[in-house]
Order: structure tokens, then C-alpha cells, then sequence
């Protein structure tokens, strides 16, 4: 294994611990579970669907995913400063930009880890449902976006204030599900639309589609906006571990 | 301070401030093979000229040179040198073993199971190597940190408080190996604020006080230098005035103040003072009951260094 890899498992070893994993776990299925439940009702499976996206859109797209991709991306670097274990980490022969792939190739691993159970789990509950199984392709791809993209520019924020946490969560709640909804020209600057921006155009013909603003379904677009955040994360984060004090 | 051999790492009028509060004050000085003390008491810089010197924060003034390189742009030096922080925290979520493996692996060692196994048998801590740091003490943690230091044989070595939470017999374990260490022509600097501690691995001092430069040199020179401060000292006795004026009539004797059954003396030789003092006790035939420095903290002691500069 090369130093690269050893940064990444023992980064996700100290993100995915067994009881933040199973509080995530629990609180990204809740749409799943409401979907089982529905299931043993006279339903039928359009109304199913239906009940799984809004479900999926409202509870683990605008809320859960976020909530746990800012908790682990404000961790990744930011816990090493904050226990100051940063000199394990930083005080290698390693290349800084290596540093920072590194911990945000983790942070968004254990996002997706969690993801990948909660969207699972909907996909298989409404995929039987329904007996549509393709279904559940517009959440697992919005699903990666969010990761991606909230896994990523956290990472930096983590490094450079000890308040990384409450600033995503001000973002999100203020930004995203305020301004970004109230005024249709800022939904391009909200991760949540470029998430959803996927997702309508895997999953067409939903009800959120309105929540778009000024953007257009394209999952194409959405996945290229989203690394353009990947990039930018991951040459800011290089700067910071260059350029800012580690201890 | 200038050493004989060519300084691995040399620090130019280094200074670092947080907001108003000065850490570091213009320090400049040159670090070689050998183990060199870094002492001073508590808040006085010590972590944060380590830090400075490593590259982990950027002085504010001044540069650091390691090997002619300046840690904070050159990553490759990070290879030739390790640091023991002072802080207790490491991966407790991993075993002394995981640890140090994840160390070797980062400093890129071709088998980093075998040069974990290696210095963790260093330290001593082989048998419990697959235990979660987590349930370690914090001299066990200390140990593993050392091993996490040592695992890449590195040419510097900086140690901040490494003795910190150790029993005795681990203290003199470590000793032994920065000992070793320093004699195999490594750098190594072990930051303390015990003089003692310092006394039994160093061949050279730096004392820092308030993040300034308080006196270097070899130990000999620095305990010669803090003989001649002046030391107050209170004795207890049953006739303090009687004591008092006999004790006047010595020159060793800056000034005495006399209260209920006991003396406080300025004394400006206390050695003198320590072989006058029985004699006179007994032509006198006075009872005494106590005799104890007051101000022999490491912090007076480096305090009238700087300010006797």
C-alpha cells in the first residue's frame, strides 16, 4: 500500500466509526422506510414511486446526505488540527496535493458508504414495490453528486476554522434551501440543484422538477459542475496545506 | 549558539506572534549531532519554536534552514527528520502497531511491517503492539509516538516533552535511547522544562524564557551561570533575630527579613550561606526546624538570566 492509500483507510477508519455509522445509516433510510411502510397499503405502485422520490428528494437529498457529507468533509483535515495529530500527517515526504486527494477521496468515500446503504436499501424496497427497477437511478446519481460536491468543499473549510461545521450547516439551510429556492438565478450556486439537476434528468417528470430555478435537467452538466468543485476543493485545500499553519 | 560541527539546522532571528502575544522573540540558533536541550518553563515557546523549527507553523520573522532546505516548501526533508509532539492525542482507533506501520508507509520504507516491528521493540512496547492505542497510558502513548518517530531511522530527531507521563523506569529507557541517538551523530533536540531531565541526555542548552533566548551553552556553563543567582531562602528556627543579626555580618548576605520563628534571606551565595549556617546554629545554640529555597522554580531561575542579560 502506498502512502497515498495509507492517508485515505486511515482517514475513513477515523470518518466511518460504528456508532456514527449507524446513526447516519438510519437517518439517510428513512425514506426507505416510509416507503416499506406505504408498501403494505393498497398503493399502487405510480403513487408508490411517487411517494419514494419525494421521499428520497425532500428527506436524504436536501437533508441527510448534506448534513453527514459537511460532518465528514469538516472532519477530515479539520479533526487532525483539532486533536493535533496533523504533525503524523504533514510531516511526511509527501506532496501536499497528495495530502489533500487524499482526505478528500475520503471524505467523500464515507459519504458514499452511507449513501450506498441508504439508496440501497430505497432502491431495493422500491423497486419491489413497484417492480420498476430502474427506479432508483436518479437517486443514486444525485446521491453521488451531493457527495461529491459537499465531500469536497468542506474539506478545506475543516482545515481553516474550527467552525467549518456550523458554516455548512448555515450554508445549507440558509443558502441552499432558502435563498437558492427563493430566487430561481441562484439555484446554479446550490449543490443541492446541481444534485437535482441529475436526478430530473435520469428520473423526468417529477414534482421538484420546479425546484430547479433557472437550471435545466442534465445529468451531463451537473456531473462536470461537480468536479469542477472537486478541483477547485482540491487545489484550495493544497494552498491551505501550504500556505496556513498545521498546528 | 555556535556548535563545532556543520548545524543541520540553523534558525535566523526567528519570531512567530499570535494576534498581540509574542510566542518566539528573534531567536537565532544552530542545532548538530549531538542532543541539545531545549529548556525553559512552561509557556515559555518551547512547543512553538519546535513547531516553527519543523515547519508545521511559519515564523513571522526570520527563516529555518534544515539542511539548507526550508521545511515549509522542501517535503523531502521530512525524510531525514521526525517530531515527537507534545500533545498526548494519536489514532486511538489504531493499534501501537497500525500506527507505526502507517508511519513507516508514509515515509515510504519498503516494508513498513518489519521497520514498525522494529521500533516498537525500541520502545519496548512489542508486547503489546496489537493493542488499540486508545486503552495505552499516556507513557505508553508516549513510547509509540517515539517508535512512530523513529520508524524511518531519521537524521534529526525532535522530541517535545518525550518524557512526559513516563514512569521512572521508562524515563531512563528513553534517556538511553536519545542518548544513543545523539552519539550515533544524529540531531537531536528534546524540548523540557525540567533541568535535571535535560541535565542526563544534553550536551548543550538553550533556555528560552517568555519566547527569548535566555542562556546557551553546555550544561557545566549554565549551572555555573545559575550559581550565581541570588536565592531566597527561608529558615525556620527558635530565635530568628539573634540568627538574623549573626547572618548580617557576612557580605554572602544581600538582605534578611525577619518574621515570627522564621527568616527570609537573600543570599548571594547560597552554597556559602548552606556551610555557615550549621556552625553558627550550634555557637549560638539555635534550634533550626527548616531550610528551603524559596524561589528555586526553574521560572526565577531562567527569569534572572534574562533579565541579568
Amino acid at each position: 500500500m502506498n502512502a497515498h492509500l495509507a492517508i485515505v483507510r486511515v482517514t475513513l477508519r477515523r470518518l466511518i466509526t460504528r456508532k456514527r455509522m449507524i446513526g447516519f445509516i438510519l437517518f439517510a433510510s428513512i425514506p426507505a422506510v416510509v416507503v416499506l411502510f406505504a408498501s403494505t397499503g393498497d398503493r399502487s405502485p405510480d403513487r408508490l414511486a411517487e411517494l419514494y422520490h419525494n421521499t428520497t428528494f425532500a428527506i436524504l437529498l436536501v437533508v441527510a446526505l448534506p448534513v453527514i457529507a459537511i460532518v465528514n468533509a469538516t472532519g477530515a483535515l479539520g479533526d487532525e488540527r483539532r486533536s493535533h495529530t496533523m504533525s503524523f500527517l504533514a510531516l511526511k515526504p509527501i506532496p501536499r496535493w497528495s495530502i489533500a486527494l487524499a482526505t478528500i477521496l475520503a471524505s467523500v468515500g464515507a459519504t458514499l458508504t452511507v449513501a450506498f446503504f441508504a439508496v440501497g436499501l430505497g432502491w431495493l424496497v422500491a423497486g419491489s414495490a413497484t417492480a420498476d427497477w430502474g427506479i432508483g437511478r436518479g437517486p443514486a446519481l444525485a446521491a453521488l453528486i451531493a457527495a461529491i460536491g459537499y465531500g469536497t468543499i468542506f474539506v478545506p473549510i475543516g482545515l481553516l476554522t474550527r467552525r467549518a461545521t456550523v458554516i455548512g450547516l448555515v450554508y445549507l439551510f440558509l443558502w441552499e434551501s432558502s435563498f437558492a429556492n427563493a430566487v430561481a438565478a441562484l439555484a446554479p450556486t446550490s449543490l443541492g440543484h446541481i444534485a437535482l439537476q441529475a436526478y430530473t434528468d435520469v428520473a423526468p417528470g417529477m414534482d421538484f422538477v420546479d425546484s430547479l430555478g433557472t437550471l435545466e435537467p442534465d445529468a451531463g452538466k451537473a456531473l462536470l459542475k461537480v468536479l469542477v468543485v472537486a478541483l477547485v476543493s482540491l487545489a484550495f485545500t493544497t494552498w491551505a496545506l501550504h500556505k496556513r499553519d498545521l498546528a | 549558539m555556535t556548535i563545532a560541527a556543520p548545524p543541520t539546522v540553523v534558525l535566523q532571528g526567528v519570531s512567530r506572534w499570535f494576534g498581540q502575544k509574542v510566542a518566539v522573540s528573534e531567536i537565532s540558533a544552530e542545532f548538530g549531532p549531538g542532543v541539545t536541550g531545549l529548556l525553559g518553563p512552561n509557556g515559555a515557546g518551547k512547543t512553538t519554536l519546535l513547531r516553527v523549527l519543523t515547519g508545521l507553523i511559519r515564523p513571522s520573522e526570520g527563516s529555518v534552514s534544515v539542511f539548507g532546505f526550508d521545511p515549509r516548501s522542501d517535503h523531502s526533508v521530512y525524510n531525514r527528520i521526525a517530531l515527537v509532539p507534545e500533545d498526548e492525542n494519536v489514532y486511538s482507533f489504531l493499534s501501537a502497531a497500525e500506527f507505526v506501520a502507517h508511519n513507516a508507509r508514509l515515509q515510504k520504507i519498503g516494508d513498513p511491517v518489519e521497520a514498525a516491528r522494529r521500533a516498537l521493540e525500541m520502545v519496548d512496547l512489542t508486547d503489546v503492539a496489537d493493542r488499540k492505542l486508545a486503552g495505552f497510558s499516556k507513557g505508553m502513548r508516549q513510547r509509540a509516538k517515539v517508535a512512530a518517530a523513529l520508524v524511518h531511522d531519521p537524521e534529526i530527531v525532535i522530541l517535545d516533552e518525550p518524557l512526559n507521563g513516563t514512569d521512572p523506569v521508562q524515563r531512563a529507557h528513553l534517556t538511553r535511547i536519545f542518548v544513543d541517538m545523539g552519539r550515533q551523530g544524529r540531531t537531536v533536540i528534546v524540548s523540557s522544562h525540567v533541568l535535571h531531565e535535560v541535565e542526563r541526555m544534553a550536551d548543550r542548552v538553550i533556555a528560552m524564557v517568555d519566547g527569548r533566548l535566555a542562556a546557551s551553552g553546555t550544561v557545566p556553563a549554565l549551572r555555573a551561570a545559575m550559581s550565581d543567582i541570588p536565592l531566597q531562602i527561608r529558615i525556620d528556627c527558635d530565635q530568628p533575630r539573634r540568627l538574623a543579626a549573626a547572618l548580617l555580618e557576612n557580605d554572602w548576605v544581600g538582605g534578611i527579613n525577619v518574621e515570627e520563628g522564621s527568616l527570609h534571606i537573600r543570599s548571594l551565595d547560597a552554597e556559602q550561606l548552606g556551610r555557615a549556617l550549621p556552625g553558627l546554629a550550634k555557637t549560638l545554640d539555635i534550634r533550626i526546624t527548616r531550610f528551603a529555597p524559596e524561589d528555586e522554580s526553574l521560572e526565577s531561575v531562567f527569569r534572572y538570566l534574562v533579565e541579568g542579560r
